[in-house]
């Protein structure tokens, strides 16, 4: 199955589930990209994500559920 | 422990421990419900209830979407998936739901071509490579989910996808709130809020639980100090006879959600009359399905579902654990004839579920720490 495991969606960082119940993760915005699209840094590594729901900016922390970033973490 | 790792978390929880069993009346027992999964993760994985007294107890609420699918629907997502021009994709945790014929995982060992993705953008990819296959997502999840599922059906349509569906399994956090303030099993004093669902749907949401039940709610964070601290402000407004929504984790949820978000919702999905809740029952304009407008990505409207009732398995309690009427070890099967591996019920799937969490971090002897104990000979 190669390839077609390769997601946009940030990879499990923790041991919560991502998609489950009320769980999402924190994300940095490394890179904006046109469509709403996002790369961003997950810690573990740089993943995209859809920040089309936000106003964010690079260097922003933004929360992510299911490849979609949800809310803008104040600092 | 993390709190043994970084002590200084450790004196801040000791402190709170400290402040909430200050509050406590004495005689009085404090039953508060975490609603979503997340929290009773944290809560188990960290040993919380070491720092609650006696007095307190902590209900597991319904807050876990994968808990909470009835068996009909995964019955129904494996009939669409049998399809020989599907190509069924879902969340790595749905993977593991039962339905009476097995799981999303069992039929992918069968050979039915189930895909796993993180995100609902996955599946576009997908469906873009195989534009001979119709690309069903199965979507769930509570209003954290949804707006995923949302853009990912307005990209789909921007892009002129027309391989593209949605298995809409999405249901709303508060008819599930209501039905629980509704059911005559308990006796609750207070709700601590989900944190990531209000992230989309806000706090006002809420204010029918102070207003109309008298009970309060604090919409809290996810580490292990937003919970106790929310925990200290639910006694806080108990001992001054208060009852109001407030936000602890305001770092992160604006008091009226994410207004963006909840519009992308409203133009692809709409509310369903009722829904099924495994445990719950049927609970009317609980789930959302998708509009008219979006017909065409509807994967209940493209292809006939059989849409039956499937009772639980018999040895199943998880209706009462998801009501919190029951502890996950108090069900006949909790641990023996069904464990993360081999589940029989939802609550077992996700580690999110009250039975998987119990089972990977529960311990039955509680390890109180000796600040949490309510000072006796108060005046
Ligand atoms: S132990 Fe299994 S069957 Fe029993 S309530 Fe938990 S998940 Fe359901």
């Amino acid at each position: 199955m190669s390839g077609e495991e390769e997601t946009f969606g940030p990879a499990c960082v923790s041991d919560h589930c991502i998609t489950c119940a009320d769980v999402a993760v924190e994300v940095r915005i490394a890179r904006l990209l046109p469509d709403g699209l996002a790369d961003v840094d997950t810690g573990a590594g740089i993943e995209r994500v859809s920040v089309a729901l936000v106003s964010a900016a690079v260097g922003d922390t933004v929360l992510v559920h299911a490849g979609e970033a949800i809310a803008v973490v104040t600092p | 422990m993390r709190f043994v790792d970084e002590f200084r978390d450790a004196d801040k929880a000791r402190a709170l421990a400290a402040k909430i069993a200050a509050l406590c009346e004495p005689g009085r027992t404090y039953q508060f419900m975490e609603v979503c999964g997340g929290h009773t993760h944290t809560i188990y994985k960290h040993g919380l209830e070491d720092y609650l007294p006696e007095a307190i107890t902590l209900v597991h609420g319904p807050g876990c979407p994968v808990c909470v699918i009835p068996m009909g629907r995964v019955d129904d997502a494996m009939h669409l998936a049998a399809n020989p021009d599907v190509i069924m994709t879902s969340f790595g945790d749905m993977m593991r739901v039962p339905g009476s014929r097995g799981s999303f995982l069992d039929a992918k060992a069968e050979g039915t071509d189930i895909r796993m993705v993180y995100s609902p953008l996955d599946s576009l990819k997908i469906a873009r490579q195989n534009p001979d296959k119709q690309v069903v997502f199965m979507a769930i999840g509570f209003e954290t989910t949804a707006p995923s599922t949302a853009m990912t059906m307005l990209r789909a349509r921007s892009a002129g996808l027309a391989n593209f569906s949605v298995f809409c399994n999405h249901v709303t956090i508060i008819p599930a709130i209501k039905a629980i303030l509704d059911s005559p099993d308990l006796r609750l004093d207070g709700f601590i809020g989900p944190g990531h669902v209000s992230t989309v749907i806000g706090c006002r949401p809420y204010e029918f639980i102070a207003r109309d039940y008298r009970r309060p709610v604090v919409v809290a964070g996810f580490e292990p100090l937003d919970i106790l601290q929310s925990i200290y402000l639910l006694m806080l407004q108990l001992s001054a006879g208060r009852c109001a929504v407030e936000n602890q984790y305001s770092r992160v949820v604006p008091w009226d959600g994410n207004v963006v978000a909840l519009r992308a919702i409203g133009q692809t999905m709409e509310l369903r009359p009722y829904f099924e809740w495994r445990g719950l029952g049927v609970i009317s304009h609980s789930a959302l399905r998708v509009r008219d407008a979006f017909a065409a990505m509807d994967a209940e409207r493209l292809f006939s579902v059989p849409g039956v009732r499937v009772a639980d398995p018999k040895a199943c309690q998880c209706g009462e654990v998801l009501k919190g009427v029951l502890k996950p070890w108090e069900c006949k099967v909790f641990g023996t004839a069904c464990t993360p591996e081999t589940p029989i019920g939802t609550c077992m799937v996700s580690p999110e579920g009250a039975c998987a969490a119990y089972y990977n971090y529960g311990r039955m002897n509680r390890n109180r720490v000796p600040e949490a104990t309510v000072p006796a000979g108060r005046p």
